[in-house]
């Protein structure tokens, strides 16, 4: 380990507030600047980059998501009233 | 925000990103084979001796169709390099490129364990444990393993098909019994006559794609000579059912016809060049040269063998129409 001194810590943080104020990706605060619309593409960095889906790829999506959100349902639905099945055959027996 | 007016949003060219619907996934869990899952699985659960919830027996047999559909991805997603090559298979989900790989393996591994979770809360442990290993042995065992290294590949991973009568046997009764293991063994032994004769009319597409099936690895007139043997001990052992009163008249008349049948067509495939003509230059299931008629018949006669066996203990079993055969087991 070693000390901490005080000039060392104010290194470090002009350094931070350097980095940040070079990055155009990230404003004075840090936060995503309106540019990138905040897609990070490793290590939170800014890639600047996103995709733009087409109306076929959107409406695939949103079949896909329906699909996804009515399996989920019936899975639930399935779960209670096999519970409940189940339930009813323990208090019989 | 309007993404389409920054340079940096990019459109994407179909490749990156999925147009995948969800007709193409459910293609992924090869419904056909499901449907025959779904049909065996029912026959094993209705000759059951054994009163079960209708509910919970629905639940059960869905759960199998599930976990069948969950090997299926998982087969698919493994195979696509085969699938891509092979003209019978290339309009298959993956290598169509309508679902990645990565996403097959997704939806194969989460619907394997929704399925056998399911099977355990409908049915009962034993039955959940038979469809996991199931799953196991057809994506693992047979996908991974077997296929790619042995001609005896349709020989061991039968067993995988061969599952579902008993895993419906065992949602009824939960036990594993003598009946049971009979209609695993007939499924079983059906496979190899089955996908041979098959692969005798596509051995083409099977070489180019170095699967080594018993016509690519062994010749087809080894496949044929296979092909009659495993036939007379199948439909020998076809007969057990009618033995232990599995099977009653309807059954047994049943067998008996559509056992010489099946009979007759193996000795035409025996005498027959099949598979000596080569790949059928179309892709379809059925499409076939004409040196190799024989084969693509008894292929497509042994699936409606299995379905007439496996109807005839539906029958008997669900509708009343049991008798005893006189003299066996009356």
């Amino acid at each position: 380990m070693v000390p901490d001194n005080g000039s060392d810590t104010q290194n470090d943080t002009a350094t931070e507030a350097d980095t940040e104020a070079t990055d155009p990706a990230l404003d004075s605060s840090g936060a995503p600047t309106s540019e990138n619309f905040g897609f990070y593409h490793r290590e939170g960095q800014p890639s600047g980059e996103s995709v733009e889906l087409n109306e076929d790829q959107i409406a695939a999506r949103k079949k896909r998501n329906v699909a996804i959100a009515w399996s989920l349902v019936g899975f639930m639905v399935v779960i209670f009233l096999v519970t409940v099945a189940r339930l009813s055959q323990n208090v019989a027996s | 925000m309007n993404q389409t007016t920054n340079s940096s949003v990019h459109r994407a060219e179909g490749e990156a990103v999925s147009t995948a619907s969800p007709r193409d996934y459910f293609d992924l869990m090869k419904p056909r084979v499901m449907t025959l899952v779904v049909f065996t699985a029912f026959a094993g659960f209705i000759a059951a001796p054994a009163d079960v919830d209708p509910f919970l027996a629905l639940i059960s047999i869905i759960s199998l169709a599930i976990g069948a559909g969950a090997a299926g991805a998982l087969n698919m997603a493994y195979d696509a390099d085969i699938d891509a090559t092979m003209k019978r298979t290339q309009k298959r989900p993956v290598p169509r490129g309508a679902v990645s790989i990565s996403n097959a393996y997704s939806m194969g591994l989460v619907a394997s364990i929704l399925s056998v979770l399911m099977m355990a809360l409908a049915a009962n442990y034993l039955a959940a444990g038979l469809l996991a290993f199931s799953i196991f042995f057809y994506a693992v065992i047979y996908t991974m393993i077997l296929k790619r290294s042995t001609p005896q590949n349709i020989v061991i991973g039968g067993a995988a098909g061969a599952f579902p009568p008993m895993i419906g046997w065992v949602i009824a009764t939960g036990e594993i019994s003598l009946d049971a293991v009979i209609l695993f063994m007939i499924i079983f032994l059906w496979t190899p006559p089955h996908s041979w004769a098959l692969a005798l009319y596509k051995s083409g597409d099977y070489a180019a794609a170095n699967v080594p099936m018993m016509p690519v690895a062994k010749g087809a007139k080894s496949t044929r000579l296979q092909i009659l043997l495993y036939s007379i001990v199948l439909v020998i052992f076809a007969g057990a059912p009618v033995l232990t009163g599995l099977g009653g008249l309807v059954y047994a008349a049943t067998s008996l016809g559509g056992g010489a049948l099946f009979l007759l067509l193996a000795v035409r495939i025996y005498k027959s060049r099949a598979g000596e003509a080569g790949s059928a230059e179309e892709g379809a299931l059925y499409a076939v040269r004409a040196g190799d008629k024989a084969a693509r018949d008894l292929f497509a006669f042994s699936i409606g063998y299995l379905t007439v066996l496996f109807a005839a203990l539906i029958v008997e079993h669900a509708f009343g129409a049991y008798w005893a055969v006189p003299g066996v087991n009356g």
